[in-house]
């Protein structure tokens, strides 16, 4: 097991210096002069040069990057252009709402998937397995964003049941937070349900298909006992492998639905940080989410040989 | 009936008995049959844009603005008073365009990244490591990074997409590579003295067909669905080039007053990603035996 976690946490590393080589070369992408663009119209040279110095672009490159992966490594990544403050800063005071937002989505695409997978693989052929798996790629196929949107004109417009966007801090008003985060929470966790009831589902089959539930139900198990204990254990690993990928999709899917619901996230943080050309604002928090969903990966790697001693004897 | 019986009697005697029995295989494919007829719906509207749409898509109307959907305007219009049903059917041709050039690019990349990677043994760990570098972003997060730095343009959406999901790409044609490579066919070949491209592109890669082109059809819905959200946000080909992102980024502002401005570009999505993933569900069954059991 140790060698495992050393390897695997050898190769997450390899990965983030990718990660983080690439976020640092994203300014140099900019077509034309970061400069000029930044600053006002009619700015003075002196001006321009005040910019480029503040970031860093002044210098040759080889003491642009070890300046960058110094401050990095002190946790510094950079002055925010338009909130005058660190970049740091303005991601830890967010970065609550976009990591609950993604954890909320993914609870309820994880209960919704399984017990959607489970049933469908039970009732294997059935009208109930048809109508699931039918739904489930319906879902794959709608925009979250615009379901955020429908949302909004259903359940805040339409009947007025909850708010329309805004976000309340859960220690100042649980309710006003439940409500807050509901609808969001529901469009980002919804959209992955599909994938997770067809990943389960599938799974199942495998595994109810083997000898070994033969034997179970020949002994007279109660068939719920069979489908619970003895099936969905050995069903789980490849749920718990695509929950890796879908933390993923749902930190993607989360900066997209922080805008729609006005959600003051990391999101909501970045896409600002887009429309204004605040660059360092745009590499910090996608270096961030990044960070997250490398870590999150090593966590599901960790568990998925936690469950299948096959992996870390492989 | 007899004249069908004939008929099909003859094209079996016309057709390779192999090709044939594929074809059969396609047509009996519940997933592929619906899923080509809707995309082929979707292409067929696009290319006939100009033909059915019974308006301008920029024309502005400022005395039909918001207007609800009635007999001239099937659809309603938006804050312009353009007619939403000419904008959508417009819209759809940019997001096809976009979403093919992707396909195009993504396939290109990943198929020449992958199978150097499957095939030259001593770059395989480096090239690896990078894609997995690159699929360390969340995708559609990624492609906002990138087309917020290149600016907003349909080229640069479809090159911020591009980078997105080529490394998925190059993944599954290694995986393919790095099986057939070891196959008896290939040391027959290299046996016979043929040389390294020509092993490479003639017997691993044109082998390795199958999983790359299901790849490709998901990864054509993935590219909508992610224009959409570029265009939505601002990074997309912008205003007034009518997108389905853009619809709805422009109908967001009057949910309330004009709900069908923002309703329906959402239904031409699902739609045509709907047939998209149907289509990559049949090919999948049909093409890959070995995920077909999985699949039941």
């Amino acid at each position: 097991m140790l060698r495992y976690l050393v390897n695997r946490i050898a190769s997450a590393c390899l990965v983030l210096l990718v990660v983080s080589l690439f976020t640092f070369a994203l300014i140099w992408l900019v077509p034309g002069d970061v400069a000029s663009q930044l600053a006002d119209p009619g700015a003075s040279v002196e001006e321009l040069q005040r910019i480029r110095a503040r970031l860093n672009l002044d210098q040759s490159w080889h003491v642009q990057l070890l300046s960058w992966y110094g401050n990095l490594l002190r946790g510094d990544l950079g002055q925010s252009f338009l909130l005058n403050r660190s970049v740091t800063e303005a991601i830890i005071e967010r970065i609550p709402v976009t990591l609950s937002l993604t954890l909320l989505a993914l609870v309820i695409a994880v209960v919704l998937g399984v017990s959607a997978g489970i049933i469908a693989a039970v009732r294997h052929g059935g009208w109930a397995d048809q109508s699931i798996m039918a739904l489930a790629l319906v879902g794959l196929s709608i925009p979250d964003f615009w379901l955020g949107l429908v949302g909004i004109y259903v359940f805040a417009v339409a009947l007025g049941w909850l708010p329309s966007g805004g976000f309340v801090p859960l220690l100042q008003d649980p309710v006003g937070w439940a409500r807050s985060m509901a609808l969001p929470a529901f469009t980002l966790g919804i959209t992955q349900v599909g994938l997770i009831a067809r990943i389960t589902r599938s799974s199942m089959l495998d595994v109810l298909g083997q000898d070994y539930v033969r034997t179970a139900r020949a002994k007279g198990v109660p068939a719920f006992q069979v489908v619970a204990k003895h099936a969905f254990a050995n069903a789980l690993i490849p749920v718990i492998t695509v929950t890796g990928v879908i933390i993923g999709v749902l930190l993607g899917g989360a900066v997209v639905i922080e805008q729609v619901f006005s959600l003051p996230g990391v999101g909501r943080l970045i896409i600002g940080a887009v429309l204004r050309r605040d660059y360092p604002v745009i590499q910090g928090g996608l270096l961030l989410l990044a960070f997250i969903y490398v870590f999150v990966n090593i966590v599901v790697d960790l568990l998925y040989a936690y469950v299948d001693p096959r992996v870390r004897y492989g | 009936m007899a004249d069908l019986a004939s008929a099909e009697r003859h094209e079996t005697e016309s057709l390779p008995p192999e090709r044939f029995a594929m074809l059969k295989r396609f047509m009996a494919n519940r997933s592929f049959v619906i899923g080509g007829a809707l995309f082929v719906l979707v292409v067929m509207v696009a290319l006939l844009a100009d033909v059915i749409a019974p308006f301008d898509p920029l024309r502005n109307n400022f005395r039909y603005r918001l207007g609800p959907p009635n007999a001239a305007h099937l659809l309603g219009t938006d804050s312009f008073g353009r007619d939403v049903l000419s904008r959508l059917l417009h819209g759809s041709r940019v997001s096809l365009v976009i979403g093919l050039l992707v396909v195009i690019l993504t396939g290109l990349f990943g198929t020449l990244i992958g199978a150097v990677s499957g095939y030259v043994r001593r770059l395989d760990n480096l090239i690896m490591r990078i894609m997995d570098g690159f699929m360390a972003f969340p995708p559609i997060l990624l492609a906002i990074a990138i087309g917020a730095v290149l600016g907003p343009s349909l080229l640069n959406a479809v090159i911020a997409l591009t980078v997105a999901y080529t490394p998925r790409t190059a993944r599954i044609v290694r995986a393919s590579v790095l099986v057939v490579r070891e196959s008896e066919y290939v040391e027959a070949a290299r046996a016979l003295g043929a040389g390294h491209i020509r092993i490479l592109f003639r017997h691993i890669l044109l082998n390795s067909l199958g999983p790359l082109l299901v790849q490709l059809t998901f990864i054509f819905a993935l590219a909508i669905l992610a224009e959409a959200v570029l265009s939505f946000i601002g990074v997309g080909p912008s205003p007034p080039t009518p997108t389905f992102g853009n619809i709805i980024a422009d109908g967001r502002n009057y949910i309330a007053e004009a709900p069908w401005i923002t309703i329906w570009p959402g239904i031409a999505i699902m739609v045509t990603v709907l047939g998209l993933n149907l289509l990559g569900d049949g090919l999948r069954d049909v093409l890959d035996p070995r995920l077909r059991a999985e699949a039941r």
